[in-house]
């Protein structure tokens, strides 16, 4: 067998070490929370994302009822249940919170890439980044077209 | 250019500018991938299940883009344009002009593609995205394929594409994979003709795998079977690529190829750029 085909047949092997390592990784002791930074970094995320939202028309039109202190404190609170650190999370569900906006795919995208900007600006690594927003994922359907 | 294309690319750049949204950028960066050789959404070689272009089921979109492969013997420039439709459908037109430096001719064809998605989204949803896509396959200058025993001038290419990214699969970093199986005739893409002596339709399969190092680059690898029906050898296509996107008005995207034997010259490699604009 040639080198070269040897060299295309590791890359399913790699992916399945990789996944494990996705499955076994986080079973050690600390949270995607706390290696991000704990409090500190989910403040200053907090404030750069708000300030992204604050850039984007596609984000800032479903904001005009809201004000911008409880919003904070909200995201805060959810971003850091979502990363497995120590909080509460909103006390309505995702369709609730969301009802009534119709926020489209593409406002979905932009609110992503609106993390990532703020994530990025915060220092946190682009790895860590991916694993967060990965966890987002889930509540996608119950957001959107709402 | 022909009058066809030029045509086909005003009313598509018509249709996007006078649309009430802005140009697309419903998708998160690199998503769409690039543009391929037979100038459908993709990687280098292969077609992929995403739809070209940054078009959210809201909105359409409009790319063009120009690539050039160059290996030992042949050089092939490829021009084109692809059409987003809500995310649904993707329309693509690519004119391919392949130099024949042992004759010193020009083989041009022009590929009519459609693209539907069919299920998914590549990142958000379950299971991995699915999309089903036809290319049309004109073959202008068929002298050579004719020579080297082709049967038809006129073929199409039908495949089946499934496209999956995995954020933070890979030690942390998004994984993109996609596979796609192809039923063909097509000779070198068709560039040979289509056909061969006896029954040569058959399907084949074609495979990608990238990482995003970061939110602009994917690093990544591309395989793609080739049918083997004429007289001289077709050898499988590999390449390996990097893709660069800054923003989402372009990308760059730089492979090297080893095409292996293409009409008796063996050993065809060398480098490969294509650049695709975003509206």
């Amino acid at each position: 067998m040639k080198p070269r085909i040897k060299y295309y047949l590791l890359m399913p092997v790699i992916s399945m070490l990789a996944a494990c390592s996705v499955l076994t990784g986080k079973s050690q002791a600390v949270t995607l929370y706390e290696e991000m930074g704990g409090k500190p970094a989910f403040e200053k995320i907090t404030n750069a994302f708000v300030v992204e939202i604050g850039k984007r028309e596609s984000l800032m039109k479903h904001f005009s009822a809201v004000g911008v202190d409880g919003f904070k404190e909200r995201i805060e609170d959810h971003f850091c249940l979502i990363a497995d650190g120590p909080c509460e999370g909103p006390s309505d569900s995702m369709e609730t919170i969301h009802a009534g906006m119709n926020i489209t795919e593409r406002d979905f995208n932009h609110l992503a890439d609106a993390l990532y900007d703020a994530m990025e600006a915060s220092g946190i690594p682009y790895t860590q980044s991916n694993l967060f927003v990965a966890r987002l994922v889930p509540m996608r359907d119950s957001i959107m077209y709402k | 250019m022909n009058f066809k294309m030029l045509s086909f690319i005003t009313a598509s750049m018509l249709a996007v500018l006078t649309h009430p949204l802005q140009a697309a950028d419903g998708k998160l960066l690199a998503t769409p991938g690039v543009s391929q050789i037979e100038g459908v959404g993709g990687g280098g070689f292969v077609p992929w299940a995403q739809l070209a272009g940054y078009a959210s089921r809201d909105e359409v979109s409009a790319n063009v883009f120009y690539s050039r492969a160059s290996v030992d013997d042949y050089h092939l420039n490829v021009r084109g344009l692809q059409v987003n439709l809500f995310d649904r459908v993707e329309l693509s037109i690519a004119e391919q002009q392949l130099h024949v430096d042992a004759f010193d001719l020009n083989i041009e064809q022009t590929i009519f593609g459609a693209k539907a998605r069919l299920y998914g989204d590549l990142v958000y949803s379950k299971w991995p995205m699915v999309s089903a896509g036809i290319q049309h396959k004109r073959n202008h200058d068929p002298e050579i394929g004719r020579l080297l025993g082709a049967q038809k001038d006129i073929g199409n290419d039908f495949y089946l594409a499934t496209s999956k990214l995995h954020l933070g699969a890979a030690f942390g970093y998004n994984f993109l994979w996609n596979v796609t199986a192809r039923n063909t005739e097509a000779n070198q893409l068709g560039l040979l003709g289509f056909g061969g002596s006896g029954q040569n339709r058959e399907w084949v399969i074609e495979a990608s795998t990238a990482v995003l190092v970061n939110r602009h680059i994917a690093v990544g690898v591309e395989f793609r079977q080739k049918p083997d029906s004429l007289a001289t050898k077709e050898d499988h296509w590999r390449n390996v690529f990097v893709a660069y996107v800054p923003n989402q008005w372009v990308s760059i995207t730089a492979a090297y190829l080893d095409l292996g034997e293409i009409a008796g010259a063996k050993r065809q490699k060398g480098p490969y750029l294509s650049v695709t604009g975003y509206f």
